[in-house]
């Protein structure tokens, strides 16, 4: 990966200092060990870990960004791996630090609807624990069996319930973060709101590990809704359910999820033995709150999607649970249709998205490169998956040929480059295009400030 | 071994498409999303902190293999002390989005390192456990003699846990009535005619009740055990003869199981492994709780609470839902569900050199089972839970769901329909 910037390979010294940090069993240089600490899901993007270290405390990732700092080696903050733009991938190779040894759940506070974790806590695993206590923390990602709270902030990650109740950035309350220099930082406060100056807590979220590791993390919760209600709005065309987004999103209702669905995706799904049909799209729908708000929801919400001359009906039971297993499923079913896929992840102004579907057809059939869409077209985040559909240079060249104008439409839309997968590593090129080159300036001057060795997974977000 | 780096890679992969065919190919698409991991019952263990114990580590490893990316020491002690975190439940194939078969990946895998560095003991005798389980039915005084020595030096030097227990076998069959020809057929598995006749006994009971005239066969094996040690050959040849067996005699009929294995077996494992007779035969494989759901209605009278305990195979198979199901309509109040696996796994954590993990997933589900209030009923369909339930909770009654099922008929709890 080419780099203006150089840095140190690890030595043999380098791990002895390590496993001096960390204990001797908690370094690894085995190649199947550094092959699956280099990966990640759906994107080809391979990284090169020299080493992986497992820390279990802050005081030890503070050893390890002290030593790396020092020795000029690139360190690349690891959850599960289950990034899709490359973001946990050291492309610069260097040590990960894994965060699978630190997993606990320190405080959940019914009262103050906070809960501490540290970053190697899954998702769901949060989520299973919250319950028991009525409450939850909502971005919900797809990966959410997988995905960790550390990665989630990395990334500033959301999911199918971002249309009513925000992203991962809306709940964090503050941050212990180790600095590359080894200063162990706090962040934000615990206090329902605050006006105490520059906002450092929404600087680190979705700052892809490149500024910091975080050891603690502070999260705001919700009261558990006490029902849920899943529809299926199925429509002839893209642009008919499409068309129903706006005034789905806009109703009293407030649902908790808008799924989109093209004709492929769905074609898929039943192939793969979900139980969906075939429609020219569709849109998953859900509310949530008392039971007779969600079922008074869910009904205002059939109401609009008949109303744009749509199919629509009620879904329960296992059938409701499988109809979500397979939405879940649908960033790896892909792999079925093509070896290589290359996974875009536009996010434009709700109004716009009908033109933004339109645009994206009308680009992969003129030059002739398939594509599927689904996404979370609620908050305007429509993960465009575009297979590559051959495993040569010219085949991988035209791909992402197309990614790039898709990428240029949805930024002439006023949309984002990326709604949930972040930057990455792919996503680089097209930073100056969504920022301009004076907001890149400042961002690159913040990268210097916090890391002024610029060891924190390099390669990632900022472009050379 | 002196293998050139790559070159032993290389061989294993060729290895693996061999056994496996196809049901290799699939690997090759893994997206890493991890999904697996999730489901997997060891890939949470504190040990498991390295990702070459998780199930995603071996979907990895094999996705490498068979790309082309070489480990450079694939057969090693080391790689193959990973790979054997697997119990080969299959929850993970239920949990990935294009359905990857680790458990067969890592049962060739284990075959293929058995004929380059050769078996442990303990292998070689879980290898012939059917004959071991015909002789505990046969002649259970001398086997439970025989199993009772089975401790600690001893246990050690055939490669198992020095604290190995074994179950022990029952001195009685199954005492039941076929009829040749009848409306289904009921399997029965060598394991629970040897140890638990009451278990089919329960089956057939609830069967018979529902107007069902059960043809019966067996006792027979399904090969997990050859699964798990990863006798890929063996299980194809044995798998294809019982698949040949039953289908014949089946004709068609619904084919009731009493064993959540035999279901894995049949319905999933097979399937992959041998084509289209065994999918053919996978299509009438079924459970009681099924059947019963359909057929038979509760009559609203408590039977008082139970505690299920959702094995991995049922939770692989996707039979819980099912059997708590049937418990409620039985008028079971279930109280609670222990989610945690056991850490047996079959025959898995009876080994030497799997009982630290299976001891680390004790610990975790004694920490989950640890309000269960003393008396407790806990239902399990899984025989290896039961046995591992009833060592592991004293205190509590653990029993087979049929069997509560049984006596909800006998109480007058259940009322079946006759067709």
């Amino acid at each position: 990966m080419a780099s203006a910037r150089r840095y140190s390979r690890v030595e043999e010294a380098d791990l002895e200092a390590l496993r001096g940090i960390v204990g001797p069993d908690n370094v690894s240089t085995r190649d199947w060990e550094l092959e699956i600490a280099s990966s990640n899901a759906v994107s080809e993007i391979e990284g090169a870990a020299e080493a992986v270290v497992w820390p279990t405390s802050a005081d030890q990732v503070s050893g390890i960004l002290r030593y790396c700092s020092r020795r000029g080696i690139p360190v690349t903050p690891r959850g599960s791996g289950s990034s899709t733009s490359g973001n946990a991938s050291p492309v610069m190779g260097g040590v990960v630090i894994s965060t699978r040894r630190m997993n606990r759940i320190l405080e959940v506070s019914r009262e103050d609807l906070l809960a501490v974790v540290e970053p190697g806590v899954i998702y769901e695993d949060l989520n299973a624990r919250l319950r028991e206590q009525g409450l939850f923390f909502p971005p919900e990602p797809a990966s959410g069996s997988v995905s960790t709270i550390g990665g989630m902030v990395g990334n500033n990650s959301s999911g199918f319930r971002a249309v009513k109740y925000g992203v991962t950035r809306d709940y964090v309350t503050e941050l212990e973060v180790v600095l590359p220099s080894g200063e162990i930082v706090r962040l934000g406060t615990r206090a329902p709101k605050s006006s105490i100056g520059y906002d450092l807590v929404r600087l680190f979220v979705g700052s892809e590990g490149t500024l910091g590791f975080f050891s603690k993390i502070t999260l705001k919760l919700r009261p558990l809704p006490e029902a849920r209600r899943t529809g299926i709005c199925y429509a002839a065309t893209p642009e008919r359910a499409s068309s129903a987004i706006f005034e789905i999103v806009a109703s009293p209702a407030r649902p908790s999820a808008v799924e989109y669905m093209d004709s492929r995706v769905l074609r898929l799904l039943v192939d793969s033995g979900y139980p969906y049909r075939d429609a020219g799209a569709a849109l998953l729908l859900e509310t949530d709150g008392t039971e007779k708000a969600a079922e008074e929801g869910m009904s205002r919400l059939e109401a609009v999607c008949r109303s744009k001359g749509n199919e629509f009906g009620p879904v329960e039971g296992a059938e409701e649970e499988a109809m979500w297993k397979g939405r879940r499923s649908l960033g790896a079913l892909v792999a079925k249709l093509s070896p290589a896929v290359i996974v875009g992840d536009v996010d434009v102004p709700v109004s716009r998205l009908p033109w933004m579907v339109e645009e994206i057809y009308r680009l992969g059939d003129g030059m002739g490169v398939g594509l599927v869409v689904f996404g979370h077209a609620g908050d305007g985040n429509l993960h465009v998956n575009i297979l590559v559909g051959g495993t040569d240079d010219a085949a991988h060249r035209r791909a992402m040929d197309l990614y790039s104008k898709i990428i240029e439409k949805a930024v002439e839309a006023g949309g984002a480059i990326a709604g949930e997968h972040g930057i990455g590593f792919e996503k680089r090129p097209f930073m100056e295009a969504q920022h301009g080159r004076a907001a890149l300036e400042i961002m690159r001057g913040i990268k210097g400030a916090v890391d002024p060795t610029w060891i924190m997974n390099p390669g990632k977000l900022l472009p050379d | 071994m002196d293998h050139e780096p790559g070159e032993a890679a290389a061989g294993l992969a060729r290895g693996i498409r061999e056994l496996l065919g196809e049901a290799a190919d699939v690997a090759a698409l893994c997206m890493r999303c991890g999904f697996c991991n999730a489901a997997c019952p060891t890939s949470a263990v504190p040990s498991a902190y390295l990702e070459s114990r998780t199930s995603r580590g071996r979907a990895i490893l094999f996705r490498g293999l068979l790309t082309g990316r070489t480990v450079d020491e694939p057969l090693s002690d080391e790689v193959a002390s990973d790979v054997d975190y697997c119990m080969s439940c299959g929850r993970c194939m239920n949990a990935c989005p294009l359905e990857i078969p680790i458990p067969l990946l890592v049962g060739a895998y284990r075959e293929l390192r058995g004929r380059e560095r050769g078996r442990g003991p303990a292998e070689a005798v879980l290898r012939r456990y059917e004959a071991l389980d015909r002789l505990a039915g046969e002649v259970p005084g001398i086997y439970n003699a025989a199993a009772g020595l089975m401790r600690g030096a001893a246990a050690r030097a055939l490669g198992f846990r020095e604290d190995l227990e074994l179950p022990r076998a029952s001195r009685r069959r199954p005492n039941l009535r076929s009829w040749e020809g009848g409306d289904v057929l009921l399997l029965i598995d060598t394991y629970t005619w040897a140890h638990e006749p009451e278990a089919p006994e329960a089956v057939w009971r609830l069967l018979t009740a529902m107007g069902l005239r059960p043809e019966v066969v067996g006792p027979l094996d399904h090969g997990m055990v050859l699964l798990d040690l990863g006798y890929m050959s063996r299980l194809k040849e044995e798998g294809a003869r019982l698949v040949g067996e039953i289908g014949n005699a089946a004709r068609g009929r619904p084919i009731v199981i009493v064993s959540p294995a035999s279901y894995y077996m049949f319905r999933r494992i097979y399937p992959l492994l041998l084509g289209d007779a065994a999918r053919r035969l996978a299509a009438g494989i079924t459970d009681v709780y099924g059947l019963l759901m359909e057929r038979c209605r509760g009559t609203g009278r408590d039977g008082g609470g139970v505690v299920y305990h959702e094995s991995c195979l049922a939770k692989s198979n996707g039979q819980g839902d099912r059997i708590v199901g049937a418990l409620r309509m039985a008028g079971y109040g279930v109280q609670g569900t222990l989610r945690r696996c056991c850490g047996l796994g079959g025959a898995w954590g009876l080994r030497r050199n799997t009982a630290g993990i299976s001891d680390e997933m004790v610990n975790e589900f004694l920490e989950e089972a640890s309000g269960l209030p003393e008396g407790s009923t806990v239902a399990s369909e899984s025989e290896a839970c039961r046995f591992q339930l009833r060592r592991l909770l004293p205190r509590a009654a653990v029993v087979y769901p049929a069997e509560l099922l049984r006596r909800a008929l006998e109480e007058g709890r259940l009322h079946c329909a006759h067709p």
